[in-house]
C-alpha cells in the first residue's frame, strides 16, 4: 500500500511517503509559531519528487497528538481534506507512540513526555514487539511530572524517555528514577521529532489490524477541554 | 464551473458549491451559536475545535446537495482572513489539501470581500462602483469597490464591532445571546432617547467606535441598579440601537455624498436589523440612488459567497499558491 503520513503536532511538521516497507520521502518545515498550513505546498512537492500523481496514494495516516492544538488540528484537517476528495481511508496515529517508534533499537520501555506546562506533561509508556508491533502500556494521558515518575518507579527496569519534555524534564526524571531513567545522547532535535515516514507506517499497520477508515471520526487527542469549559464548570 | 467555497472564519462551519460565481447549487451551515452562548461570545478554542468536527460532514453534504464529486469542482476557495486563526486555518488547510488531492486549483478569499458578494449573489444586476457597509459581530467595515479585485477601504471600528457591542449590551440588560435580534425585539416595545452621555470623536472620519456608547449605557445601568430601580430594558435597547444606527448610517451617506456614489450595498449579519434596513432604504431612497441587501441567509457568515468572490478572483487573476498562510488580521487588500 501507498501511504502517506503526517504529523503537525509539534514544533517540526513531517510529511512522508512509504510504499509497504518502503520508505520513498521524507521532508520536515518548522511550523512554531504557526506555518502548518503550509504542509500541502510540502505535500505537493514530496508527490512530485517520488513521481506519484495524488491518485497513486491508498492511504493517509495522520498524527493526533497529543501536542499543540492548532498543530494537531491543522494535520487531521489536512489529512481529512486530501484522503476525502481521493475517496481514500485515513487513519489517526498517536503522536506519543510516533515519538516512541523512532528508537527501534531500545528493547525496554519507552516514555514519550511533553511539557504542558504548569508541571503538567503529556505522556503515555510503551514497549517494542516484533515486526514493529507496539504494545501501549499506558494510554495517552495529561498528568503531574511527579505522578508519572511516581507511577514508573513501580516498573523497576529501565525506561528510555524521549520527547522534548525528556530533555526539558531530565533533572527531575533521573532525580526521581535514578539510573533507571535513560536519556539519548543525541542533539538537541533529534529525538524531539516525529518522523513522517513512522506515522506512515503506523498508520499501515493500524489499517492492516482494524481495517477502520477514520476520515470521519478521527479528532485531536486534546485530553482536556477548553480553559473556558474548565472555568465554567468550577462555576467562574 | 462549480467552485466549492469553505468559510471557518467565526464560529459558523460552511461549505457551498456555486455555479459561475452566481448561481447557489448548494449552502451548508453548521452554527456554532449554541456552543458558545452559555459563554456570551465565541470562545476560540472552542470555535476551533468545532469547525475540525464539522468541516467534512459540512463540506460532504455540499457537495451531495449540490450533485457533484469533488473531480467535478472546478475551483476551491476557503476564506484565509480576517477571522480567528485556530478557525481560518482549519479550512484553509481542510481546502488547500481537498484541491490537491482533486488535482485542481485553489483560491483564498477575504473574508472582508466575500461579504461584498453575498450581495452578487442575491442580486445578479448589481454593477459596480458601490460602496458596501458589512456590519456584523465580527466587522464593522465601510469598502469602496471600483471593480472586481479592486478595493478600498473607508473606515472601520477602532473597538467593538457593531454586532459585539449589541451582544454585550444585550447581556447586561439580561437579554439573549446572540444579541442583535433579542435587543431588537426589545427595542420594538420601547422609546429611545434615553439621555447617554458620549462623544463622537471620529466624526470626520469614516472610522467607527461603539466602546463609548456602550459604556455610556453600562453606567447609566448601574446607575438604575444602585438606586434600586427598576430597569427600562426596552427604552435602553430602542434608546442603543437607535444610536448604533445613526452613526452607521451617518458614516455611510456621508461617503456616499462624497464620492457620488449610485450603488449602496449593506451585508454581515447586523443587517438582518429592521431599523437598519430600513434607515439605508430611506435615504438612499431620499437621493435616488440605488440600495440592495442580501436575505438574511446571505448575510450572516457562509460559504456561498466565499465560492462567489473565489470565482470572480480566480477569473482574473488565478490561483493562489498551496503555502498560502491565514491572515488573522488581513485588510485590504489580498494579493492574488
Ligand atoms: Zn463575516
Amino acid at each position: 500500500m501507498r501511504v502517506l503520513g503526517i504529523d503537525t503536532s509539534l514544533p517540526t511538521g513531517t510529511v512522508g511517503l512509504i510504499d509497504g516497507v518502503h520508505i520513498l520521502y521524507e521532508g520536515r518545515i518548522p511550523i512554531r509559531p504557526g506555518g502548518g498550513e503550509r504542509i500541502p505546498a510540502l505535500i505537493d512537492k514530496a508527490l512530485q519528487v517520488v513521481g506519484w500523481r495524488p491518485e497513486y496514494l491508498d492511504l493517509v495516516a495522520v498524527g493526533r497528538g497529543p501536542g499543540s492544538y492548532t498543530g494537531v488540528r491543522v494535520g487531521l484537517a489536512i489529512g481529512k481534506g486530501i484522503a476525502y476528495s481521493l475517496g481514500i481511508p485515513m487513519v489517526g496515529v498517536n503522536t506519543l507512540l510516533a515519538l516512541a517508534a523512532n528508537n527501534p533499537g531500545w528493547p525496554g520501555l519507552l516514555c514519550p513526555v511533553l511539557d504542558a506546562r504548569r508541571g503538567r506533561v503529556y505522556t503515555g509508556l510503551y514497549l517494542r514487539k516484533e515486526q514493529g508491533n507496539w504494545v501501549e502500556l499506558r494510554p495517552p494521558e495529561l498528568c503531574l511530572l511527579a505522578e508519572l515518575t511516581a507511577e514508573l518507579k513501580k516498573e523497576k527496569t529501565p525506561v528510555l524517555f524521549v520527547g522534548q519534555g525528556a530533555r526539558l524534564y531530565r533533572e527531575e526524571i533521573t532525580a526521581a528514577l535514578g539510573p533507571a531513567a535513560v536519556f539519548h545522547g543525541k542533539e538537541e532535535g533529534e529525538i524531539d521529532q516525529v518522523s513522517g515516514v513512522t506515522v506512515a507506517f503506523l498508520g499501515l499497520l493500524r489499517w492492516q489490524k482494524k481495517n477502520e477508515d477514520e476520515l470521519f471520526t478521527c479528532l485531536p487527542l486534546y485530553l482536556q477541554r477548553t480553559e473556558a469549559e474548565i472555568r465554567w464548570g468550577k462555576g467562574e | 464551473m462549480l467552485v466549492l467555497g469553505v468559510e471557518t472564519s467565526c464560529d459558523e462551519t460552511g461549505a457551498a458549491v456555486v455555479e459561475d460565481g452566481r448561481k447557489i447549487r448548494s449552502n451548508v451551515l453548521l452554527s456554532q451559536v449554541e456552543k458558545h452562548a452559555r459563554f456570551g461570545g465565541v470562545v476560540p478554542e472552542l470555535a476551533a475545535r468545532s469547525h475540525l468536527e464539522g468541516i467534512l460532514y459540512v463540506t460532504d453534504s455540499a457537495l451531495r446537495e449540490a450533485g457533484a464529486s469533488p473531480k467535478e469542482i472546478g475551483l476551491v476557495a476557503a476564506t484565509c482572513g480576517p477571522g480567528l486563526i485556530g478557525g481560518l486555518l482549519v479550512g484553509l488547510s481542510f481546502a488547500k489539501a481537498l484541491a490537491l488531492g482533486a488535482g485542481k486549483p485553489f483560491f483564498g478569499v477575504n473574508h472582508l470581500e466575500a461579504h461584498i458578494y453575498a450581495n452578487f449573489l442575491a442580486h445578479p444586476e448589481i454593477t459596480t462602483p458601490l460602496l458596501c457597509l458589512t456590519v456584523s459581530g465580527g466587522h464593522t467595515d465601510l469598502v469602496y469597490m471600483e471593480d472586481h479585485g479592486k478595493y478600498q477601504i473607508l473606515g472601520r471600528t477602532r473597538d467593538d464591532a457593531a454586532g459585539e457591542a449589541f451582544d454585550k449590551v444585550a447581556r447586561v440588560l439580561g437579554l439573549g445571546y446572540p444579541g442583535g435580534p433579542y435587543l431588537e425585539k426589545a427595542a420594538q416595545q420601547g422609546k429611545p432617547g434615553t439621555p447617554l452621555v458620549r462623544t463622537d470623536s471620529l466624526a470626520r472620519t469614516y472610522d467607527f467606535s461603539f466602546s463609548g456608547l456602550k459604556t455610556a449605557l453600562i453606567n447609566r445601568v448601574h446607575h438604575y441598579r444602585q438606586k434600586n430601580e427598576e430597569l427600562p430594558v426596552a427604552d435602553l435597547a430602542a434608546t442603543f440601537q437607535q444610536q448604533v444606527v445613526t452613526i452607521l448610517l451617518e458614516r455611510t451617506f456621508r461617503a456616499v455624498d462624497n464620492l457620488g456614489i449610485k450603488t449602496v450595498l449593506l451585508s454581515g449579519g447586523v443587517a438582518a436589523n429592521g431599523e437598519l434596513r430600513e434607515g439605508f432604504a430611506r435615504e438612499a431612497a431620499a437621493r435616488k440612488i440605488r440600495f440592495f441587501c442580501p436575505p438574511l441567509e446571505l448575510c450572516t457568515d457562509n460559504a456561498a459567497m466565499v465560492a462567489a468572490c473565489g470565482y470572480f478572483r480566480f477569473r482574473d487573476g488565478g490561483s493562489s499558491p498551496l503555502d498560502l498562510p491565514a491572515f488573522p488580521r488581513l485588510s485590504w487588500k489580498l494579493k492574488a
